[in-house]
C-alpha cells in the first residue's frame, strides 16, 4: 500500500474567483459587501431604506441573489436603484464565480460599492467567500435571540451584525440582551447595529458604517 | 468618496445553471422591466453535469471525487484506489455522513469507485488576543480557556482539502 500526499484544497475554485473578483474590483477601485440572514430577516427591506441613505453620498449598485424570481430586483428596482438578479435555480448560496460573472457586466466604473445580498441563508453563504471587503450579518428580533450560537461561523466570518425589526421588540419575548451576549461570545470584537428599517432607527448610524467602508480584517 | 455622474440603469436577471445545454430549468420570467439573460456558466469540472449542487457536500463531493481522478490518473497503469483521506477543519459546515454519502454516489462509475473515504475533523484552535493562551475552543462560545475572556482568535479552522490517497502497488 502506497501512500501519496496531495494536500488539495477542495474550496480551491472558488477561492480562485474570489481573488479574480478581488482583483477586479481594486482595479477598478470598488469596495463590495456580502449581506446574509435567514430567509424574512429583512435584508431587502434594509436595502429598500437604506438606498435614499446612500444616494449622493456613494454610487452604489445591488447583486440580488435567490432561488427564484426576481421579486428583490424588481423593489429595488422601483427605486431606481442599479440591481442585477442572480436566480441560482438551486443553489442555496451565491458562490464566487456566479458574483464574478455579474460583476463583469456592471458599469464599475462609475461606481463605488457593490452590495451583494446572498440568499436567504444562514449556513452555506458563510463558507463561500465571493471576494468581498466584508460580510454583514443580519438577524432579525423576530427569530430566537440564541441565532448567534446555533450558527457561529457567520457570526465569526462577518465584520458587523444587523439586528432587524426593533420597533416589533415591545411584542415579542425576544431578550434583547441574551441576543448581545450570545454575539459577543462568538465574536467579541462584533459591532452591533439595531435597526428598524420601517421607523428608520438606528439607520442613520448603519449608512455610516457603509459609507466609511470600516470593516475588521481578521 | 467621490461622487460624479449618475450610474447607469441596470435591468439585468441572470439564471445561473452549472449545466450546458440548458435542459429541465424552470425558468420564471420576469415581465419586461427586466432584460433576461439565460447565461449557461460553464462547467470546469468534467463530472459535473448536472445542475447546480443543492447539497452542501454533493458540492465538495464533485470536486473531491474531481481531484482524486486526477491524481488517479497521473499513473500508468491506472492502480487501484483503496481509501481518501480528506481534512476538515472545525468551524466548516460539512456533516460527516453527507459527505460520505455523496462520495459514494459520486466516484461510482468512476476510478475512484469502491474507494473509502476517511474523514478528519481538525479540532478547532485559537489564540487569546487578551493572554495569548493558545487552546482548543469549544464551538459555539469563543472563549479562552485561561482567562475566561470572549477574545480568541482562530487558528486555521477553514480547512477543507484532499490530505492523501492509498493506492495498491502493482
Amino acid at each position: 500500500m502506497t501512500e501519496i500526499k496531495v494536500y488539495r484544497d477542495l474550496m480551491g475554485a472558488n477561492a480562485e474567483w474570489a481573488e479574480k473578483t478581488r482583483a477586479l474590483l481594486a482595479e477598478k477601485s470598488v469596495r463590495m459587501v456580502n449581506i446574509i440572514g435567514s430567509p424574512g430577516c429583512g435584508k431587502t427591506t434594509l436595502l429598500e431604506r437604506m438606498a435614499a441613505r446612500l444616494a449622493g453620498r456613494v454610487r452604489f449598485a445591488v447583486l440580488e441573489g435567490d432561488v427564484e424570481t426576481t421579486k428583490d430586483a424588481e423593489r429595488l428596482a422601483a427605486l431606481n436603484v442599479p440591481v442585477s438578479q442572480l436566480i441560482t435555480a438551486g443553489a442555496c448560496h451565491l458562490e464566487a464565480k456566479l458574483v464574478h460573472y455579474a460583476l463583469r457586466d456592471l458599469p464599475l466604473d462609475v461606481l463605488d460599492l457593490v452590495i451583494v445580498e446572498n440568499v436567504g441563508n444562514l449556513v452555506c453563504p458563510a463558507e463561500f467567500d465571493i471576494g468581498e471587503e466584508a460580510k454583514i450579518a443580519v438577524l432579525s428580533v423576530t427569530e430566537g435571540e440564541d441565532k448567534p450560537v446555533k450558527y457561529p461561523l457567520l457570526f465569526r466570518e462577518a465584520a458587523v451584525a444587523v439586528l432587524t425589526k426593533t420597533d416589533l421588540l415591545p411584542y415579542l419575548p425576544f431578550k434583547l440582551d441574551a441576543c448581545l451576549d450570545y454575539l459577543q461570545q462568538v465574536n467579541g470584537e462584533l459591532p452591533v447595529y439595531q435597526v428598524s428599517a420601517l421607523t428608520g432607527d438606528g439607520m442613520d448610524a448603519l449608512a455610516g458604517w457603509l459609507l466609511n467602508g470600516r470593516s475588521i480584517m481578521r | 468618496m467621490p461622487v460624479r455622474g449618475s450610474v447607469p440603469t441596470c435591468r439585468k436577471a441572470y439564471l445561473f445553471v452549472g449545466t450546458d445545454p440548458l435542459t429541465d430549468i424552470v425558468i420564471f420570467l420576469p415581465d419586461d422591466k427586466f432584460e433576461v439573460s439565460l447565461r449557461a456558466v460553464p462547467c470546469e469540472n468534467a463530472l459535473t453535469h448536472g445542475k447546480v449542487s443543492t447539497m452542501h457536500e454533493f458540492g465538495i463531493g464533485e470536486e473531491l471525487v474531481a481531484a482524486v481522478v486526477t491524481e488517479l490518473t497521473r499513473f500508468s497503469p491506472l492502480p487501484r484506489l483503496q481509501k481518501v483521506r480528506v481534512v476538515v477543519g472545525g468551524l466548516r459546515q460539512v456533516i460527516p455522513d453527507n459527505l460520505l454519502f455523496a462520495y459514494e454516489v459520486l466516484s461510482r462509475d468512476t476510478p475512484a469507485a469502491g474507494s473509502a473515504l476517511e474523514i478528519e475533523i481538525l479540532p478547532l484552535r485559537g489564540e487569546c488576543t487578551d493572554c495569548g493562551w493558545q487552546g482548543e475552543i469549544t464551538l459555539p462560545v469563543f472563549q479562552c480557556g485561561s482567562c475566561g475572556a470572549y477574545a480568541m482568535r482562530t487558528l486555521g479552522g477553514m480547512e477543507l482539502y484532499l490530505d492523501s490517497l492509498e493506492i495498491e502497488e502493482g
